[in-house]
């Protein structure tokens, strides 16, 4: 019957899309059991030495050695991806670009040591020099710039874990007292006592702390982002554009920081560069609902969603 | 869950079903990740590679209905009707009787003004109706109308599309009669007052627009808030609308006064009787959201000057071309495209704003103090206005013209509690101290309704 063929709504053109078929990406079949798998016959990968390694004898007795395997892009390994990249880097070194963006969760993870080593080995060896560089960024920009004692990484970890997952901040505060304590040269302790403080409304103390963070690593990059967002909460908006141009001099593509920059720039009463900033953010995250309300304010609806004003709307 | 809910998704998910079962029987099946891609990007706000990859889709499946659709839609969404136009066609060759198809072509008729076929296509689509429907429709008294349009939501659709198009042919009388003949409006409703309390208590933006668009459908006595709409409307680039609106507040208000100052505002604001085409039009709010909130500076200026041969004496678009060049850091060109606007349209208020900041800014002062003299000589309660020509009056050494300037500035923004403490400090220190080496502030307050962008 038509009847129930006819469109309900005055069609927008953004909501072709709704006519589209969905295709998931996420059902790409689920790990088959590897350990029917006959590996025997596959070489296992040599150290420097000459003799085979450790892990490729770990690898062959978990039925994870892969001929000539790209452990990136295995996805018949009953591993996570997490996984499957450490593989990579030890059984097959040169084909292991997964560890780029594995270094960086592992260092949003707090693993600091663990991302350098990925890292570093990915900076000298990538074939590809986009790899390469992106490496070094994450070296430079998100992790420590000197290794970490296993002792602090671990009471920073853990100090997360009480602030996050266990909303217990005074214990946390203790943790990262002492994973100071065991590396006082480890910024990322005084960055989290720095969110503590923020968390506390106690603004000030906060930015003492993320200081205090850059003071030891001056690239910390959240801890730079932070002292822009306490400084401009206490209304010192020198400090505030300074900490964040910082941020956009170590990242010119952080969404965020171009739209606290917006929001500080439209505050001190200049509009149109305020705008520019705010649609550089939105462009980059379009998901920053604040700053593309305030847009729409600005410059009218999209105009582009319909012929009329009210259909546009 | 409300039974009508539960109707629209049952009618969503049959109006899926129904293209579906059309589309399968006729095109190849490996479009969907291809258009999936194009999805993935036009929701990410990436337009130009969207529209880049529904151009490869619909090539790789010509014999695709959808690929089709989606390639026209993502170009009248960017502004490029000749090949909207063209994929449209195909779509409907493919499925002529496609209600949603029917529904799209008949919008992107609207959008280039073609408004005839617009109408044709909206009555094909409301032929497709089972015959008790159609009549009751037709004939129904007013009081049963909600109820039918309720029960049948693409019938209001129609009944709301017809209205703008009316709205917009400037038939007001007509579209009137059809809003209370479909009780789109109700009789002794004060929209009017509505929207001026929403506009007042500070309501949601859209919600105040809607009110204002329903006071001028049924209250055509209602001269302020037309008037309002109208310049809501010419804020947002609707200037075809926006001046209708103006018109018809002028027509109705019994104030000579008023009539004076509405027109002037068609003048200076709206360009007096100098024609703008509705294609014209949309290609100018179109390239303005390019060069506005995607930064596709090289889309844009081709949509802008593509306005400008369709309506040249439309002086908005230039104004945006100047901002293109001097964000280009082509000051000169700018200050071209400037005059070239004002040779377009004289008496174009924000053009002559526009060039004296500029010619500020390259500290050309003689020549902007010329062009913010007429500025706030077409429009006095221009605030920001004034304040830029304080300051270039003090860059010149008037200094008592730059005080009388900047206080008359803040004396009127300070009847709309707008505080610009910059000034005032700067004020201050130089009524203590008397000039100082350093410019003062100029900064641009939005305050009135009508008068904020182009």
């Amino acid at each position: 019957m038509f009847a129930t063929c006819v469109p309900k709504v005055w069609p927008r053109v953004s909501a072709v899309w709704t006519l589209l078929p969905s295709l998931s990406l996420s059902n790409r079949p689920r790990v088959l059991s590897v350990f029917s798998r006959d590996d025997s016959t596959i070489p296992l990968p040599r150290s420097g030495r000459g003799g085979p390694t450790r892990a490729g004898h770990h690898a062959r007795a978990r039925g994870w050695l892969r001929d000539q395997g790209d452990y990136c892009r295995a996805g018949d390994l009953p591993v996570s991806g997490e996984t499957g990249g450490l593989l990579a880097m030890m059984l097959e070194p040169e084909r292991a670009d997964c560890l780029a963006w594995l270094g960086e969760r592992l260092a949003d993870d707090g693993l600091a040591r663990l991302g350098r080593l990925t890292l570093r080995g990915r900076a000298e060896r990538s074939p590809r020099p986009e790899i390469r560089a992106q490496a070094e960024w994450v070296l430079r920009y998100r992790l420590p710039d000197n290794e970490i004692p296993k002792l602090a990484e671990s009471r920073n970890v853990t100090g997360g874990r009480l602030q996050n997952h266990k909303d217990k901040p005074t214990e946390a505060l203790a943790a990262y007292t002492k994973a100071i304590a065991a590396d006082p040269m480890f910024s990322w302790p005084y960055n989290n006592i720095g969110r503590l403080y923020l968390g506390w409304n106690d603004v000030a103390r906060a930015l003492t702390w993320f200081t205090k963070a850059l003071e030891v690593n001056p690239n910390h990059l959240r801890a730079q982002f932070n002292q822009g967002f306490a400084a401009a909460r206490l209304g010192r908006y020198d400090e505030a554009f300074a900490a964040y141009n910082c941020v956009l001099t170590m990242n010119p593509t952080d969404a965020h920081a171009h739209a606290h920059v917006g929001w500080l720039v439209l505050k001190v009463g200049r509009q149109s560069d305020g705008l520019r900033e705010l649609q550089v953010a939105v462009r980059l995250e379009p998901g920053l609902d604040d700053a593309r309300r305030f847009l729409d304010a600005q410059y009218g609806r999209e105009a582009r969603r319909g012929p009329t004003p009210f259909s546009a709307r | 869950m409300t039974s009508c809910t539960v109707r629209a998704i049952a009618s969503a998910i049959t109006l899926v079903l129904c293209i579906a079962s059309v589309d399968a029987a006729q095109e190849r099946p490996a479009t969907g990740s291809d258009l999936d891609r194009v999805q993935a990007a036009f929701e990410a706000g990436r337009y130009t590679e969207a529209l880049s990859l529904a151009r490869r889709a619909a090539n790789a499946t010509p014999t695709s209905m959808r690929a089709q659709t989606v390639r026209a839609g993502m170009a009248e969404f960017m502004g490029e009707f000749d090949e909207a136009r063209t994929y449209y066609d195909r779509a409907a060759a493919l499925t002529p009787d496609d209600p949603e198809l029917i529904h799209r072509t008949a919008s992107f008729a609207v959008r280039v003004g073609d408004y005839d076929r617009a109408l044709a296509q909206l009555d094909r689509l409301l032929a497709r109706h089972p015959a008790h429907v159609r009549w009751l429709f037709q004939w129904a008294p007013t009081s049963m109308q909600p109820a039918l349009l309720r029960d049948h939501p693409s019938l209001e659709h129609v009944v709301q599309i017809r209205l703008d198009i009316l709205t917009e042919k400037g038939d007001l009388a007509q579209a009137r009669q059809l809003a209370r003949s479909y009780a789109i409006v109700k009789p002794g409703v004060n929209y009017c007052g509505e929207a001026q309390a929403k506009s007042r208590a500070g309501a949601e933006r859209e919600e105040t627009f809607q009110t204002f668009r329903l006071a001028t459908l049924g209250q055509p006595e209602a001269a302020d808030c037309i008037w309002w709409y109208g310049q809501w409307l010419s804020d947002e680039g609707y200037v075809r609308l926006g001046r209708l609106m103006v018109i018809e507040g002028t027509h109705v208000t019994a104030s000579a006064a008023n009539k004076e100052s509405r027109a002037r505002y068609l003048k200076i604001r709206l360009g007096g009787n100098r024609e703008v085409s509705k294609r014209a039009e949309q290609l100018f709010l179109i390239a303005r959201q390019r060069y506005l909130r995607d930064g596709d500076l090289d889309g844009a200026t081709r949509l802008f000057d593509e306005t400008i041969r369709l309506a040249p004496t439309f002086a908005r678009p230039y104004s945006y071309r100047a901002a293109i060049a001097a964000e280009l850091g082509n000051r000169e060109a700018a200050l071209g495209w400037l005059q070239r606007g004002l040779q377009a349209d004289p008496d174009s208020w924000r053009t002559h704003r526009n060039l004296g900041k500029l010619l500020s800014d390259l500290e050309r002062y003689p020549e902007a103090e010329m062009h913010l003299r007429k500025t706030v000589q077409l429009f006095g309660d221009d605030a920001g206005g004034r304040l830029a020509l304080a300051r270039v009056l003090y860059a010149q050494g008037k200094y008592e013209d730059f005080a009388k300037e900047a206080r008359t500035a803040l004396a009127f923004l300070a009847t709309g509690k707008v505080s610009v403490p910059e000034v005032q400090d700067f004020l201050a220190k130089f009524d203590r101290w008397g000039p100082g080496p350093v410019l003062p502030p100029a900064p641009d307050p939005r305050t009135i309704l009508g008068w904020n962008y182009d």
